[in-house]
Formats: structure tokens, C-alpha cells, sequence
């Protein structure tokens, strides 16, 4: 598929968000996990052990990518990323419960899968795209694609911090005011999931005259 | 029909190159893993 064609495309707008709303919910919690780690388990984090978590999710971040796109190979990319919003959706439910009942290690847990499956998310999507508009352009419409990371980068950790603020600055206890936004980034997962649910293979008339692996793509 | 070159990479090319990689990679997850551990104490 052309370029400009791939623009033109819902499948394109699908992965957009797709990527957008995976990228948002890890990056937001990646940016805060420090602070969060401290202020939900306060005396039991110290600034070391916080600083130590962003490394773990770092290293979890980098193997991510090379599990997740290596078993997108076997499961396919459409499943790989529903597995991302369904699996992502229950961990970032369980985080106010791991707060709650006090287990640093649960919470831990939970954080270092969803941050692989942030990594993973950027891992498989080059795939992805490769699958849906076939190779001739599609270093081009990967840089387009990028454009959803940015939003991301953005709206994550804004939304994170403002969620957290307003809790806080209505009476919420800080080692509860991650909770609200743990679920808002659960609901972005949902909707991230309808959105890789509605996509479907380009129709034929997008594709370009004379080009087999985006004729294989539609198979 | 594709046609494979028998062409190997020097090995000191590939030992330079994971080199390169790898031992960064590994001094990192050395200094991050006894940090990560006092999540745990």
C-alpha cells in the first residue's frame, strides 16, 4: 500500500491507536514509578530501592521487546496485542490491590509485565504494519505511525499527574491516589482493545498495481 | 529463487560487535539487579 494510501486506510487510524493507548499507559506509569513506588508503600520503598525498581523496569522494558516480538511470530500480531490490552488490563486493576493489602513483590510483578508489554508494544507494531500494508513503504508509514508515541508521550504522564493531584488535593491519601488513575489506564486498555478488534485486512483497492506482499497481506 | 551466498562474518567482527553491545549491557544489569533487590529486604 502507497503512503498516502496507508493515510487514507482505518486500519492505519486503528493501529494509531492501538499504539497511542498502549504507549500511554505504560509510559505514564513509567515516568511516575518511582514516586509511586514511595508513596504507596511508604517505609517500606526507600530512594534507593525506588531508584533500583526504574532499573528493574527498564531491563523488564528491553526484554520485553525481544519476547513479545519474537512470540508475535507464533501468535500473530493481532493476538499479541489483544493479549497486551487483556493482560495489561487485569495487572493494572490489581495494582490498588496490591497496595492495599501491602505486597511490594505482587507489585512489582505487575509493573515489570506491563512495562514489557509497553517495550513489546513498539517491538511488534514494525510487524504489524508489515502484515497489514506490505514492505514497499513501510519504513514511511512506520514514521507516521511514530506520531501515536509522541501523543503519548504527553498524554501519559499528564494524565497521571493530574489524576494523582486532583486525589490528592481532595483529601485522598497519597499511597491511594495512584489508585483512580491505575483504573483509568485499565478503561484506555479496553478501548485499545475494541480498537485492535476492528482491525481487518486493507481493502484491495488500496493496494498498489503489481505487488505481491501486499496481495499476501490481504490473504 | 533466492540465492544464498556462502559469505561467513569474521569472527572478530562478531565478537567486537556483541562486544560492544553486551558488555555495557551486562555492566548495567550488574548495577541495577542489587538495587532492584532491596525491594525485597
Amino acid at each position: 500500500v502507497f503512503v498516502y494510501d496507508a493515510l487514507r486506510t482505518p486500519q492505519f487510524w486503528l493501529i494509531w491507536w492501538v499504539l497511542c493507548l498502549n504507549v500511554t499507559a505504560g509510559i505514564g506509569v513509567l515516568r511516575q514509578a518511582s514516586a509511586m513506588s514511595q508513596e504507596m508503600f511508604p517505609g517500606k520503598v526507600s530512594v534507593t530501592a525506588a531508584a533500583g525498581f526504574v532499573g528493574l523496569m527498564s531491563l523488564f522494558n528491553m526484554a520485553g521487546r525481544f519476547f513479545w516480538a519474537s512470540i508475535s511470530d507464533l501468535l500473530g500480531r493481532k493476538n499479541t496485542y489483544f493479549m497486551f490490552f487483556a493482560l495489561g488490563f487485569l495487572l493494572y486493576a490489581a495494582v490498588p490491590y496490591t497496595g492495599g493489602i501491602g505486597s511490594v513483590e505482587l507489585f512489582v510483578l505487575c509493573f515489570c509485565v506491563i512495562i514489557s508489554m509497553y517495550g513489546g508494544g513498539f517491538s511488534t507494531v514494525p510487524a504489524y504494519l508489515r502484515d497489514m500494508f506490505g514492505t514497499r513503504h513501510v519504513g514511511a508509514i512506520h514514521g507516521l505511525l511514530l506520531t501515536a508515541w509522541s501523543m503519548a508521550g504527553i498524554f501519559g504522564p499528564v494524565l497521571v499527574n493530574c489524576i494523582r493531584q486532583y486525589n490528592v488535593d481532595h483529601g485522598v491519601a497519597k499511597a491511594a491516589a495512584y489508585n483512580v488513575t491505575m483504573y483509568v489506564m485499565a478503561v484506555l486498555l479496553i478501548v485499545g482493545f475494541i480498537c485492535n478488534l476492528c482491525v481487518r485486512a486493507v481493502d484491495k483497492r488500496h493496494h498498489m498495481a503489481d505487488e505481491p506482499d501486499a496481495m499476501r497481506a490481504a490473504v | 529463487m533466492e540465492v544464498r551466498q556462502n559469505f561467513r562474518t569474521p569472527v572478530i567482527s562478531l565478537v567486537l560487535a556483541w562486544g560492544s553491545v553486551g558488555i555495557p549491557l551486562a555492566w548495567g544489569v550488574v548495577q541495577t539487579l542489587p538495587n532492584a533487590l532491596k525491594l525485597f529486604q
